[in-house]
């Protein structure tokens, strides 16, 4: 397995000013927000970087005690503590046993419920608590926009893609879609969680590196941004990890 | 100094504080916006960052309505002309981003008012800007001028036509009323037109950036489905995009990356054009290019190596494209021709020849054409082109047409000329499928007059019985046998024909669980030809019969032998791939019990007896392929021994003992017997 980037220590030691700290802010994407994307969004908010989530599918599927009957929830509305208490109620041996109590009792701890991509407001501010089960962590993204979205899964890429188009981009702001495919269970979640943590990183490092530059690179235009070298730094990145293959693309909100 | 810092880090601060409460209650935002517009061009450079920021996010914000909007953007259009002079890039970004939501609220705004000269200056000011910065701004920032430019675009353009459909909230052409003093009309459409020239020459530009690719393709998809009379113009340029087509010597991991993400967005974006409007006159060809890039894309994850040929493939499909586009795209648009012509026109009475029955060209220049004059493969090329192209309706129409004059033609049989032929019964079917549109472009004419040429001496004949073919004669043994001699000396020859990729890059990636001979390169046909002597030509049938001469195998296995001493530095590899194959079969046929001659042994000291005597020093090659042998036994070991004897060779002799022994457990014990050998008995 590709080496684990360790937290840098200059992120964690300097003054929580975000804005300064952090010039990226970030959107993970699975399928249910439930389990990839929610890894994501937790490494991420951990490491302080502004982070919301979401899923892409019609409604939460979680497994059930046999593959034709899930367990299905709808979004926005039913929160990560209601079917943690409903299954634990239903078989808490069951639910225990496939690690679903766990991953929702860590989802209850991160924000209220899981909420779907194409119900978005992009632009709204994000100001209202997170609704977690003890506060959650993380900031989230108060002006509800965000920088790069990852996705988790190619088909929730397309998704994000062609969510993008039809909504016509009516901010007109610009957004980088990644894809860093991850199989849907808990092991490669986590995996790829950390890989997620490590592009966050590579990025941010690029976008700081870019806004130090000064105006004598040419042409008298000062201060650079990542958008250049997002496809650089994801081919990087994708060395590192090669078992999570990537796609990427400029979009617009 | 300080001081100044720590007034802005003040004004900051209060900045700030001042967002957060429009965030929580937007109502305040035009207040707050116009309170800060001063500042933000005469404050410190962060002051002025900040400003840029608010000011493009004031105008992206679903909380602020549009009619606050569009007060908030005739007041700020001085300070994003001065923004728009800065030189850092997130400043500029922003500013980009400001005037894309702006530039329709204003021109708006001046359709309504016809005499506000001033204010649509600073418009066109900040627009010949921002166009000048598409050209020279980093990266970041041309990637927000793409947006404002299709926001120009979309503004300077011609809607749905359609009254019923139309979206009155939408800014277009359509808003601007007639003889409006400052908008005129063509020249607005004439800039609009420019600029989607320039946007799509960004796909076709020779270094692209892939940031500016994606961006712009991500722009196309609105101004297709909004924009009816442009849609032609992009869906061609996409069409003709190839996401593959730069591709370099050695691919690397951004390249790829690179190549698989814009060929994805390319796709996302086709699908989304399709599933919006399944009536869409380019549906046959988005999905037929869609097909097209899938098959690209795989061939690209396939294999890495065989980017060479896969790149010329591609450059190909794409000048064919070109190509259809050329000869396509007229006919795209005319409306469907309802009244064809008449169905008897041009049917002199008397004898009729195929060439007429099948003429439905008009143009006497085209029935004149001798199709026979082409080759017969650019006619193929032709006619399956032609097939893919030619719209269902015309040819279903040209199809009754000559339906109703077969059945003219038979309700009045002419008088039989003298000599004629009669009419070949299966003849007419091939051709019916190739009788097109009535004024075909030029591929289809050629063809039929093709049709007509072959046909200029059969004339009509009357009754066509059912037909059916007799059955084939049954092959003898020697016949068959002879076929499939013929069929392996023809695959023997198609090998040479492929560039010889060097040893190592050839090795796919996909190991073991690839599927063999899945692509038809060297290597496919050497799996091919492998096989079919190992295991794929039984030799059972053959036993039986031992007393004659060989089975098919054996002469299979022989000719592989000659080919591979023919030029055994060459073709290594086909050697190694071969004994490799014998050595599995063995094995296998051995654990099902089948008594059978193991011909591993037999034919891999053949071939080393023949390669041996011709081996010099510089082969090191060759310690590559005995270590890729599957078993080594002890004669080969001699035969190698004797190889050192050679005063000339013994290096390479000694040097082939020494890495068997070394990285072959299994032979380690004779190896080193050998060299001991040879070093107390002959040195």
């Amino acid at each position: 397995m590709a080496a684990v980037m360790e937290p840098q220590p200059s992120q964690q030691s300097e003054t929580p000013q975000v804005e300064e700290d952090f010039p990226l802010k970030f959107c993970t994407v699975c399928a249910s927000n439930q389990n990839r994307s929610m890894e994501a969004h937790l490494v991420l908010s951990l490491a302080k970087y502004p982070v919301i989530s979401f899923g892409t599918g019609s409604a939460v599927r979680l497994p059930g005690p046999s593959i034709d009957k899930p367990n299905i929830y709808s979004f926005n509305s039913t929160t990560y503590d209601e079917m943690f208490q409903e299954l634990k109620a239903k078989d808490q041996r069951l639910y225990t046993a496939n690690g679903l109590l766990n991953m929702l009792d860590r989802n209850r701890h991160i924000k209220a419920c899981p909420e779907r991509w194409q119900d978005w407001k992009v632009g709204v501010p994000r100001l209202e608590a997170n609704g977690a089960v003890g506060g959650g962590v993380g900031d989230g993204v108060k002006e509800g926009v965000v920088d790069v979205v990852i996705t988790c899964e190619e088909r929730c890429w397309d998704a994000v893609l062609d969510d993008l188009t039809n909504r016509n981009s009516p901010l007109n702001k610009l957004v980088h879609v990644i894809n860093v495919d991850i199989k849907d269970n808990h092991e490669e979640a986590i995996v790829g969680g950390r890989g997620i943590r490590d592009l966050a990183d590579m990025l941010t490092a690029a976008a700081k590196e870019e806004r130090g530059k000064a105006a004598a690179e040419g042409r008298g235009f000062e201060r650079g941004s990542v958008d250049a070298r997002v496809p650089e730094v994801l081919s990087k990145w994708q060395e590192k990890w090669p078992q999570l293959p990537a796609l990427w693309s400029v979009a617009y909100f | 100094m300080a001081a100044f810092q720590a007034t802005s880090d003040a004004q900051l601060q209060q900045l700030g504080e001042a967002r957060n409460l429009v965030l929580k209650d937007p109502g305040y935002w035009p207040q707050v916006l116009q309170g800060t517009l001063p500042l933000i061009t005469s404050g410190a450079i962060e002051v002025r960052r900040w400003g840029a920021d608010f000011l493009a996010e004031t105008f992206s914000t679903p909380v602020v309505d549009a009619r606050a909007k569009q007060e908030l953007a005739l007041a700020c259009l001085d300070t994003l002309l001065r923004l728009s002079n800065e030189t850092e890039t997130g400043i500029l970004k922003s500013v980009v981003q400001c005037s894309a939501s702006v530039y329709p609220i204003v021109f708006r705004h001046i359709c309504s008012n016809r005499n506000d000269a001033d204010t649509w200056n600073k418009m066109v000011a900040i627009k010949s800007k921002i166009l000048s910065l598409w050209d020279v701004a980093p990266i970041g920032v041309r990637i927000c001028c793409i947006k404002f430019v299709q926001r120009v675009i979309l503004v300077q353009s011609r809607g749905v036509t359609d009254p019923r459909l139309v979206d009155r909230s939408e800014t277009s052409l359509a808003t601007v009323p007639a003889n409006h003093p400052l908008l005129s009309l063509p020249s607005l459409d004439a800039e609009a037109q420019g600029l989607l020239d320039r946007l799509l020459s960004i796909l076709h530009e020779e270094h692209s950036e892939p940031t500016l690719i994606t961006a712009t393709l991500n722009n196309l998809a609105p101004l297709v489905k909004t924009r009816p009379p442009l849609a032609q113009r992009i869906i061609g340029a996409v069409l003709a995009f190839n996401p593959f087509a730069r591709m370099p010597g050695t691919i690397s991991v951004q390249d790829r990356l690179v190549m698989i993400s814009v060929e994805k967005t390319v796709r996302v974006m086709l699908l989304n054009i399709m599933r919006n409007n399944q009536q869409t006159p380019f549906a046959g060809r988005i999905s037929q290019h869609i097909q097209r890039l899938a098959q690209a894309k795989a061939e690209l994850n396939d294999s890495f190596s065989r980017k060479r040929s896969a790149t010329s493939q591609q450059d190909a499909d794409s000048k064919r494209q070109k190509v259809d586009r050329i000869s396509t795209t007229p006919r795209a648009t005319p409306p469907p021709p309802a009244p064809l012509i008449d169905p008897l026109q041009g049917m002199q009475p008397g004898p009729v020849t195929f060439a007429k029955l099948f003429t439905l060209a008009t143009d006497p220049a085209l029935t004149s054409f001798d199709g026979q004059q082409l080759p017969l493969d650019l006619v193929l090329q032709i006619v399956i082109g032609s097939i893919y192209n030619v719209d269902q309706a015309k040819l279903d129409a040209a199809i009754a047409m000559v339906k109703a004059r077969y059945e003219a033609v038979m309700a009045n049989p002419p008088a039989r000329a003298p000599g004629a032929l009669p009419l070949a019964p299966s003849a007419p079917q091939p051709q019916t499928a190739e009788a097109g549109p009535p004024e075909p472009p030029n591929g289809m004419a050629l063809v039929k007059a093709e049709a007509g040429g072959e046909g200029d001496e059969d004339v009509v004949q009357l009754q066509l019985g059912e037909y059916k073919l007799p059955p084939p004669v049954s092959l003898t043994t020697q016949q068959a046998q002879l076929a499939s001699l013929n069929a392996m000396e023809r695959m023997f020859s198609v090998i040479d024909d492929f560039e010889k990729t060097s040893l190592i890059s050839r090795k796919s990636k996909l190991g073991v669980r690839r599927l063999a001979a899945s692509s038809w390169d060297r290597e496919g046909w050497i799996s091919v030809l492998v096989r079919t002597a190992t295991r794929g030509a039984q030799d059972a049938g053959v036993k039986s019969e031992s007393g004659q001469a060989e089975s098919l195998p054996d002469i299979l296995r022989e000719r592989l032998y000659q080919y591979i001493i023919a030029d055994f530095r060459q073709r290594m590899d086909i050697a190694v791939a071969w004994l490799n194959e014998e050595w599995y079969n063995d094995k296998t046929r051995s654990s099902s019990g089948t008594p059978r001659q193991p011909q591993y042994q037999k034919w891999m000291m053949k071939v080393m007896d023949a390669i041996i005597p011709f081996l010099e020093v510089r082969d090191r090659l060759f310690m590559r392929t005995l270590s890729e042998l599957p078993e080594i036994p002890v004669e080969l070991l001699h035969k190698v021994k004797l190889l050192c004897l050679d005063p000339d060779r013994s290096s390479l002799g000694i040097q082939m003992l020494q890495y068997l022994a070394m990285f072959r457990p299994p032979v380690r014990e004779q190896c080193v017997d050998v060299l001991e050998d040879l070093w107390r008995n002959r040195k």
